[in-house]
């Protein structure tokens, strides 16, 4: 294998991309290949300078993202999407409540007012009933006091054993 | 289920958290930005953990989200031609950079060469250095070709090997 092969196998290496076999295999050339020792020293040289001295990552930027977090998290423990009402909903609700609270205040009167009439009409017929009963008790102590005699014949009495 | 789920996003976010933030900022250029993107990627993994089956997908999953959340930020800026606002953000990494790199003048050198190569290379080279993903999985991310992949990894270490070389040179 030539020196041209082994560079794509050294790029190979920077990319993480190279088996375990051709690892070896790079190795051992480069143990005896100056020109392509040199070469793998100066890629691993970019890689190294690439990857040093970044910057942390930013602590508010940390901090901005575990809050939005808990507001969610928070969110969901008080007020679970999947018994969530859509707000038209509750509105509707809300409009029916008062719709059925008014209707039923006016009907609270009407049957006031009817309880009321029912209650005259009552007492009126009781007051009929009272005088009825005294008219009768009247014409009842006023007729004759009637005679049975006792007789085998008088249908008055009712025959028993006989 | 809910701690179990907090535990999970805890792992994968503190072991991708540095590499995407640092990718993220590399393709926008703006600290500002790449926050919102980073904050806004890691709130997207929160509520679909549940809806990823293969955990080892999880890594394309993070990256193709910032890449996606990236590319739409630079399109919105060329389209609305906002660039005046983000010059601002862009002095700021500048400045920041700078200092870096005045302790380290190869890694400063490494940076320019990026920065003035086609994006489209620097990226793979950007996303194969941040997410640790194989070729295919890049090729998929992108959607371009694994030889693609390949060969434009080969073109951007070849140059940053060119870039090196000659500071070498010049400090002989």
């Amino acid at each position: 294998m030539n020196c041209e092969n082994i560079n794509n196998f050294i790029h190979d290496y920077f990319d993480n991309e190279l088996s375990t076999e051709q690892e070896s295999f790079l190795f051992t050339h480069l143990a005896q290949c100056e020109g392509c020792k040199a070469n793998f020293k100066t890629l691993n040289r970019v890689q190294f300078e690439f990857r040093k001295e970044e910057s942390e990552f930013p602590e508010q930027l940390e901090e901005r993202i575990f809050n939005t977090i808990r507001n969610k998290e928070h969110r969901v423990a008080t007020n679970s999407p999947g018994k969530r009402l859509p707000t038209y909903l509750i509105y509707g609700y809300g409009v029916l409540v008062t719709i059925i609270s008014v209707f039923m205040t006016y009907r609270f009167f009407d049957i006031k007012e009817e309880t009321l009439d029912y209650k005259g009409t009552l007492e009126s017929t009781i007051t009929q009933i009272d005088v009825q009963k005294r008219q009768i008790s009247m014409l009842i102590n006023e007729m004759p006091a009637v005679k049975v005699r006792a007789s085998v014949n008088n249908s008055n009495i009712l025959k028993k054993g006989i | 289920m809910q701690n179990t789920q907090i535990i999970n996003f805890t792992l994968i976010y503190n072991k991708h958290k540095k590499a995407l933030y640092h990718y993220v900022l590399k393709i926008t250029k703006s600290e500002m930005k790449a926050e919102d993107i980073v904050h806004d990627v890691f709130i997207k993994l929160f509520d679909n953990l549940s809806s990823i089956v293969d955990t080892t997908k999880i890594e394309f999953w993070i990256f193709k989200t910032a890449r996606n959340l990236s590319v739409d930020h630079l399109r919105q800026v060329k389209r609305d031609n906002l660039r005046d606002v983000d010059i601002a953000d862009c002095v700021i990494v500048a400045e920041d950079l700078a200092q870096t790199f005045e302790k380290n003048e190869t890694k400063e050198i490494i940076m320019n060469e990026l920065n003035n190569m086609n994006p489209e290379q620097s990226e793979v080279f950007l996303l194969k250095e941040y997410s640790g993903m194989s070729y295919r999985e890049i090729a998929g991310l992108m959607e371009i070709s694994e030889e693609l992949v390949k060969s434009r990894l080969y073109k951007v270490r070849e140059k940053l090997k060119t870039a090196i070389l000659n500071l070498n040179r010049g400090e002989l």
